[in-house]
């Protein structure tokens, strides 16, 4: 049974754990507490007395002991004692706290009880990680959602936002990219501000950071919590304001026979393209440009005579190229077969006072675009001692080293304009730098060749957490905290003369540098204690925080000697060279109350008052207070009569949180540089660059939550659902200002924004056999996102595209209602054609004006989903995760005006196309018309590039495979798992399915599925 | 455990009370608005008003703007909206909006800078109000470029300080105020001459404000005195501003174009890759055809080829080509080969050495006969359509460094020549048509041609003198054409004399298939109504869009 328990709960990779962790209980079990020949021969109520110990003999306070079966419970004193009365020989006591293992113990005659917990994480799922601390999961007062190890370790990932991909309701992460070091986009319950960032804050091992996440490894993470609510969060204060996401990396753990864990975690596989930007193809192509010819006054394409007319508009290689049939598919030319790989290494172990991890990554991955690729070393240690047994100090350090290659080089829109007529290559096989007729575009396989173009980024990162911990008195603990984050990036770029930027010129490079040094101090008071029934925790905290960052650039031009590529700048001639500092800080006091009765009332107040440097004196302080009520429900009488219920809370919060939004300095009037000469001596000037606002004052988000978490059938099915409304307030908003004032905008506190939605989590297990296992996953968010209030109250802001009752962001633009047909003469009444773009004319006056936009989607999804499915059968294992989002509207980059509709008069190759001609009356897409010539080109080719967002992918399929034992202890490894995983491998998507596009997320490159092969040893 | 709070808290209340200075701002790299309050800043935001000079001369937008949808050009192979007049030229289009952002940008900049100086202490009075009236000579040009786009505007004379969504257009008269106020504070406090080459001097002043009265004088808010006024004050330039016409109509548009007599105010570019000062003249793309035809590939001398701006069959027909030299040295009509080999050209097979001429473009149309003779590509006035046409070649500049480097050749704004121009219109348009004659003649007289023989001179002499009786309106426009073609005026020049519409008509081909009567005036930007409170009252569209 309670091997069962630990199979359930712990990760794939404590499986090879398991059989120790249940004999070292048994033999626990079995020495120390209770002869295995229970008598049970009384039932007469007993008064029992007995301590708490961890193995170093030393009492811990606050211990639940309970009678299993009964409500009789106490807990333990400050001396680790306890007094509980029990219902006689029989009884068994469960033992519960956290960080320890629960432990079952049986009275058998026994009147005084010595009791020793172990350490370990076993139960880390009851625990969760609240923010300058952790609190059992049934005292959370907020919307917290976490996810386990076991969890995490179900998918490889590259980085660790995309681990909250529809695990967590409410938890929306866009892909935006699949190149090598892309960082995914994560929005929690929606976007708040409108010119403040909407990222959440990201806390590692208790120090905050902002600052490229992308440095850590994803493998060292055990724990993610997110804090989704305003009282879970406000103890962030004004960084917490879009969710904050707390991230536990491994901490060393003592095992039984004293010997360190060792692992090893490997992947390698392949990405690989399974849709291109869908283009014309050669004969498509030639099509397209003879329609487009054929609708222009005077006729310039005669149907009767197409040798002559071929003739006249394409030149002597396009059609010897339409004679042979050879043509160029340039994407495909531009492109390759990606490959990635990620090694892993670890050991962790621990002495009776000192506990370690240390880890050592390698990643890297080679793009589907050649030339691109990104490395990364990256090198953990955690530590943790304790001195004396009041005293632990400890470190968190992360260091990593990453090179990325090629990083802004994009061969993709070149590639997909080229016309397939023309051929990439010289007679002698040489890439031609200008092929074809169309000037101004260049080869963009010459920008591949190897070191023509170079993008070289070196980024060291050092982010780390310094701690001492204190126990002065019992349940009364300081603590301080030191966190520095250290990020020192170097770029170098190089464009030699053949690449596309010089074209001939001499080659040209530059420098730059980006030096950013944050801290975090903090200084923490804890104090808990229990006095009978009522539990109470204090925290106190005040915390500094800096960001200091520092950066420089240098370029040249006009390089004589290429080998030198950017480093010796002082060979060409200076251009420009630049270098700025900025600094904010944040100041701050908190205090946190939880107050627990009798396990069923809980309460949690918090107020925190912060100070930025960023607003002018006067408003540089905001305040934010929280409160939240919690009811266990399950610990009443007549709930616990339910037989089916094993959990059930209710939740209530309220609380306001604050967002800084702005940069340094944005409160000043500043200028900006001008360039102009007098007969060629440099006479650079200044211009007034911001209009000054000292009213800026902090964004406040102020919220309410309801939740309710509940578990059915001994938790078989658990789940949460909460319900929230959360209120922005003086918003900073860029204010869009009549450009007649000599500015476009200012940032002003203006407008409110409102977010409701409903999210609900549930987990099943399905079926738990004994060989075979089903669980589920299900995530499901809905949230609704509109603007209230804007600068003029509560009118629309045309010119910033900002509409009341409408989500912050949408599309805002003409409504394409068809094609003009033939015979319907209002066509040239429009200032249109036939076979030309219809649009609505909302307004009715027989005109198309401004008047005639519209609201014609959001970007912002409504509804976002997940479901989760593992298998297990024996050794094997399969995941299957699914994501989706409804009720969103995208844009698709290559059928936005220029690449949709014949381009440059029919020389830039375009996105596939179902085009209205004579014989092909459709509503998709107008007559290709040639814009030269005197010839109106399409008008409202805007409008071609909305598309319905919705999705359902699935994002993974993993099928594992855990060798016997008999096979692992051969090469003396404790475990040893295979896996095979495909991500992204199909998405449903009327874009992909009806328009040819790439993928919903990602419109400007081609999707891509990954292949991976992966193993993980323990030792 | 009291003795440790107490200790605790005076730890905590050690550190926080070091940190009060942790909330100030710590400015390093950003430069204060308050800088220009010194005599240094006031230097630099003068500075700051001329760059947006580049803003308008060279630049695409303007270009299009200017020398587009007129009489002597037509579209080459452009965007059609600005030649064709298309539905396209609507309150969206990009070209409208970005010289409004960039020319109210100039005028807050110049507005700062007039607000702030009277306060600057420490510096000459004398060179104070000549730095005042340089910026209020910038502002009056760049609301002068406005009002003669979009008609009635938005006058601003303070700078921005806050948040502000009220905006008006007030009436063309009030802006044709504050422009000539602006002027003439500048004449009476700049200098009459100037060591930095490139800065605004009195008779540069003059000329803009004889300018700016011609052209009230030609709109609704029109005084009786208006061609009186900048007949004198041009007149008042010609004799005492101390420029004089050059020799040779070529050496105006020499590289590197250095100060002349005859230039007297010119948009300032360099060659300079350190300040980047060729980063926006893009004059020297526009004029170009497409002559990468076999036998020819791009090169400096030849410029990167835009296509845009066709000249009209008027346009080439317009001069005397016996005795107007101008004809010659504004326009080329051969390209020579700098790609040798053997090619099929004018439908044969022909070996082409370097030097050779390898395309001509005729104003004329050529037997086939003739045509058949020909070894290289002919372009006449029925295949311009195909993309090679006679091209202007005042922007050329071979000087560039890169083959799509824009050009560090100066732009030249004001001209002598245009003055004896402005000086004859206004001459013109109150009667005097002797004295604008003497004064034509004077200018027609540097671009007559050298005959063979001195009677062909002679004859050449006759033929370029102009009597009385030729003084009209469309006789200065068209010797505006002639001497000034493609020279960023035109559509102005049209809409200024009312001849606009009348002379796309006649004289463009494309154009008049499309032009109407509300041509005459642009498209507000959509962004500055959608923006302004209350902008159905305050901020109307022009009519017909």
């Amino acid at each position: 049974m309670f091997k069962d328990l630990l199979k359930r709960v712990s990760g794939y990779h404590h499986l090879c754990q398991t059989s120790f962790l249940a004999k070292l209980f048994s033999i626990l079990v079995m020495t120390a507490y209770f002869s295995p020949i229970a008598a049970q021969s009384t039932s007469s109520p007993k008064q029992i007395i007995g301590n708490v110990k961890d193995t170093k003999g030393l009492p811990i306070p606050g211990v639940g002991i309970k009678e299993k079966g009964t409500q009789t419970s106490t807990q333990t004193d400050s001396n680790g004692s306890f007094k509980l009365t029990v219902s006689g020989e029989s009884a068994v006591l469960t033992v519960t706290f956290i960080g320890f293992q629960t432990q079952e113990v049986t009275v058998a005659g026994k009147n005084n009880l010595d009791i020793v917990l172990l350490e370990g994480n076993i139960t880390l799922n009851d625990v969760v990680v609240v923010g300058y601390g952790s609190q059992r999961r049934k005292d959370v007062t907020g919307a917290i959602s976490s996810i386990s190890e076991k969890t995490l370790r179900e998918v490889p990932v590259t980085n660790a936002q995309q681990l909250l991909e529809g695990r967590v309701a409410g938890v929306y992460v866009s892909q935006g990219s699949n190149r090598p070091g892309a960082q995914p986009t994560v929005r929690l319950r929606g976007n708040r501000s409108i010119t403040a960032s909407n990222n959440p804050l990201y806390v590692i091992d208790g120090i905050p950071t902002n600052d490229g996440f992308n440095d850590i490894n994803p493998n060292d993470i055990v724990s993610m919590d997110v804090l989704k609510s305003a009282s879970a969060t406000a103890i962030y204060g004004s960084r917490g304001a879009n969710g904050v996401i707390v991230i536990t990396t491994a901490r060393g753990k003592q095992r039984p026979n004293g010997q360190p864990q060792v692992k090893y975690d490997t992947y390698f596989g392949k990405t690989v393209i399974n849709r291109q930007i869908h283009v014309l193809t050669g004969p498509e192509f030639a099509e397209m440009r003879r329609e487009g010819f054929r609708n222009i006054t005077p006729v310039g394409y005669n149907d009767a005579d197409p040798v002559g007319s071929d003739a006249k508009i394409f030149n002597a290689d396009e059609l010897a190229a339409l004679q042979n049939g050879t043509f160029t598919d340039w994407l495909d030319a531009v492109t390759q077969n990606g490959f990635q790989q990620n090694h892993q290494l670890s050991i962790l172990g621990a002495s009776p006072t000192t506990r370690y991890n240390l880890s050592l990554g390698y990643f890297k991955d080679e793009s589907y675009i050649r030339t691109q690729d990104l490395t990364r070393y990256s090198l953990r240690v955690n530590l943790d001692q304790d001195i004396g047994s009041h005293i632990k100090v400890g470190v968190s350090m992360l260091g990593s080293y990453s090179l990325g290659n090629g990083n802004g080089l994009n061969p993709i829109p070149t590639a997909v304009q080229f016309s397939p007529l023309v051929n990439p290559y010289l007679a002698n096989g040489e890439v031609n730098p200008k092929p074809g007729t169309v000037s101004v575009l260049y080869n963009p396989l010459m920008d591949l060749i190897p070191g023509t173009v170079i993008r070289d980024e070196k980024r060291t990162r050092l982010l780390a957490s310094f701690y001492t911990e204190a126990e002065i008195l019992s349940g009364l603990k300081l603590r301080v905290n030191f966190g520095p984050d250290l990020t020192n990036a170097r770029f170098g770029s190089f464009d030699a003369m053949n690449s596309g930027s010089q074209q001939g010129k001499l080659a040209r490079a530059s420098t730059s540098n980006d030096y950013i040094f944050s801290y975090t101090l903090e200084n923490q008071i804890n104090y808990d204690k229990l006095f009978g029934k009522h539990r109470l925790g204090v925290t106190g905290l005040y915390s500094i925080q800096q960001r200091i960052r520092e950066t420089g650039s240098a370029n040249a031009d006009a390089l004589p000697v290429e080998t030198v590529t950017y480093q010796n700048l002082g060979s060409g001639t200076a251009t420009t060279m630049a270098s700025d500092y900025s600094r904010f800080n944040i100041l701050s006091y908190m205090g946190r109350i939880n107050y627990a009765f009798d396990d069923r009332f809980l309460l949690t107040l918090v107020a925190r008052a912060d100070g930025s440097s960023v607003f002018a004196p006067g408003n540089k302080w905001g305040f934010f207070p929280s409160v939240a009520v919690a009811y266990n429900l399950i610990n009443e009488s007549f709930v616990k009569n339910i037989n089916f219920l094993s959990n059930l809370k209710i939740r209530a919060e309220y609380g306001r949180v604050g967002n800084t939004g702005i940069n340094p300095y944005s409160t000043l009037s500043l200028l900006s540089r001008t360039n102009y000469e007098f007969n060629d001596v440099p006479a650079l000037g200044w211009r007034p660059s911001s209009i000054p606002n000292p009213n800026l004052k902090w964004e406040t988000t102020e919220s309410y939550n309801l939740g309710l978490d509940f578990g059915l059938f001994k938790d078989r099915i658990t789940g949460a659902l909460e319900a929230y409304r959360s209120r922005t307030y003086d918003l900073l908003l860029p204010y869009a200002i009549p450009n007649s004032t000599g500015f476009s905008s200012v940032t002003t506190n203006i407008g409110s924004t409102q977010n409701t939605g409903f999210e609900f989590t549930l987990s099943t297990k399905n079926i738990v056999g004994d060989k075979f296992q089903w669980s589920s996953d299900i995530t499901g968010a809905y949230n609704s996102e509109k603007i209230l209030e804007l600068s003029a109250g509560k009118v629309d802001d045309i010119g910033s595209g900002r509409f009341i009752g409408s989500p912050i962001n949408v599309y805002y633009d003409y409504k394409k209602i068809g094609i003009w047909q033939a015979g319907e003469t209002q066509a040239s009444q429009y200032g249109s054609a036939i076979g030309q773009i219809k649009v609505e004319d909302l307004n009715g006056d027989g005109k198309i004006t401004a008047l005639d936009r519209t609201i014609l989607g959001s970007p912002t999804p409504k509804f976002t989903y997940g479901f989760n499915n593992r298998f297990t059968y024996g050794n094997f294992d399969l995941g299957i995760f699914v994501v989706g989002v409804a009720n969103k509207m995208m844009t698709s980059t290559f059928h936005t005006s220029g690449n949709n509709t014949i381009a440059f008069g029919g020389s830039y190759n375009v996105v596939t196309s179902n085009y209205w001609t004579p014989s092909n009356p459709t509503n998709a897409y107008p007559r290709p018309i040639s814009g030269t010539n005197g010839a109106t080109g399409v008008v409202f080719g805007s409008t071609l590039k909305y598309f319905d967002g919705a999705f359902l992918r699935i994002r993974n399929v993993n099928l594992g495979y855990n060798l016997p034992k008999a096979f692992a202890s051969k090469i003396k490894a404790e475990g040893v798992r295979l896996y095979f995983n495909v991500t992204n491998p199909y998405v449903f998507s009327s874009y992909v399915q009806k328009e040819k596009g790439t993928d919903p997320e990602i419109t400007d490159n081609p999707s891509t599925i990954n292949y991976l092969f992966g193993l993980n040893v323990r030792f | 455990m009291k003795k440790i709070l107490l200790l605790t808290l005076s730890v905590i209340t050690l550190i926080s009370s070091g940190c009060k200075k942790l909330l100030d701002e710590d400015v390093k790299s950003q430069i204060s608005g308050l800088y220009l309050n010194t005599p240094a800043g006031l230097e630099d935001g003068v500075r700051g008003c001329y760059s947006y000079l580049r803003n308008w001369y060279g630049g695409q937008s303007p270009a299009w703007l200017t020398v587009f949808g007129t009489d002597e050009y037509q579209n080459g192979g452009a965007d059609v909206t600005f030649p064709n007049y298309t539905t396209n030229l609507n309150p969206a289009n990009g070209v409208v909006r970005d010289v409004w952002n960039a020319m109210y940008l100039g005028i807050n900049t110049c507005n700062s800078v007039i607000e702030a100086a009277p306060a600057v202490t420490g510096m000459d009075p004398a060179l104070k109000n000549r730095r005042i009236a340089e910026a209020r000579f910038l502002r009056a040009h760049y609301y002068f470029l406005l009002v003669q786009q979009f008609g009635p505007i938005h006058i601003t004379l303070k700078p921005t300080t806050e948040a502000d969504n009220s905006a008006k257009r007030s009436p063309i008269a009030d802006v044709y105020k504050v422009i000539i106020d602006d002027l003439n504070f500048a004449v009476a406090n700049l200098s009459a001459t100037t060591t930095d080459y490139g800065r605004v001097t009195i008779p540069v002043a003059k000329h803009m404000l004889a300018k700016v009265y011609l052209t009230r004088a030609g709109g609704v808010a029109k005084q009786p005195t208006d061609y009186d006024q900048a007949a004198t004050i041009a007149k008042d330039v010609i004799a005492t501003g101390g420029y004089k016409l050059v020799d040779n109509f070529s050496d105006l548009f020499a590289q590197p174009l250095k100060p002349n007599s005859e230039i007297m105010f010119a948009c300032q570019y360099s060659t300079s890759i350190v300040t980047g000062g060729f980063a926006s003249n893009t004059s020297c793309f526009m004029f170009t055809p497409g002559y990468e035809l076999a036998g020819m590939v791009r090169d400096l001398a030849n410029g990167r080829p835009f296509g845009h701006f066709r000249p009209t069959d008027w346009m080439l027909h317009l001069y005397n080509q016996t005795a107007d030299s101008r004809y010659d040295k504004t326009f080329k009509f051969v390209w020579y080969c700098n790609r040798p080999g053997t090619y099929t050209i004018n439908s044969k097979t022909v070996n082409i050495k370097k030097g050779d001429t390898c395309i001509a473009a005729f104003d004329y149309e050529l037997t086939p006969t003739e045509r058949a003779k020909k070894n290289y590509h002919v372009a006449t006035p029925s295949t311009y359509g195909s993309g090679q046409w006679p091209m202007n070649k005042k922007y050329m500049d071979s000087l560039r460094v890169g083959l799509n480097d824009a050009s560090g050749k100066d732009f030249t704004i004001y001209r002598l020549a245009e003055t004896y121009l402005i000086a004859a219109e206004a001459l013109i348009m109150t009667n005097k048509q002797a004295e604008a004659a003497d004064l034509i003649n004077i200018l027609r007289t540097r671009s007559i041609k050298a005959g063979a023989t001195p009677a062909e001179t002679d004859a050449n002499k006759l033929a370029m003198t102009v009597t009385a009786a030729d003084m009209n309106l469309d006789f200065i426009l068209d010797e505006r054409a002639r001497e000034l073609s493609g020279e960023w005026t035109r559509w102005t020049d049209l809409v200024r004399t009312g001849k606009l519409i009348e002379r796309v008509n006649k004289y463009n081909p494309v154009a008049k298939l499309t032009i109407k009567p509300f041509h005459i005036l642009r498209p507000i930007p959509q962004d500055q109504i959608d923006r302004t409170k209350d902008a159905a009252v305050n901020f109307p569209q022009n009519e017909g869009y």
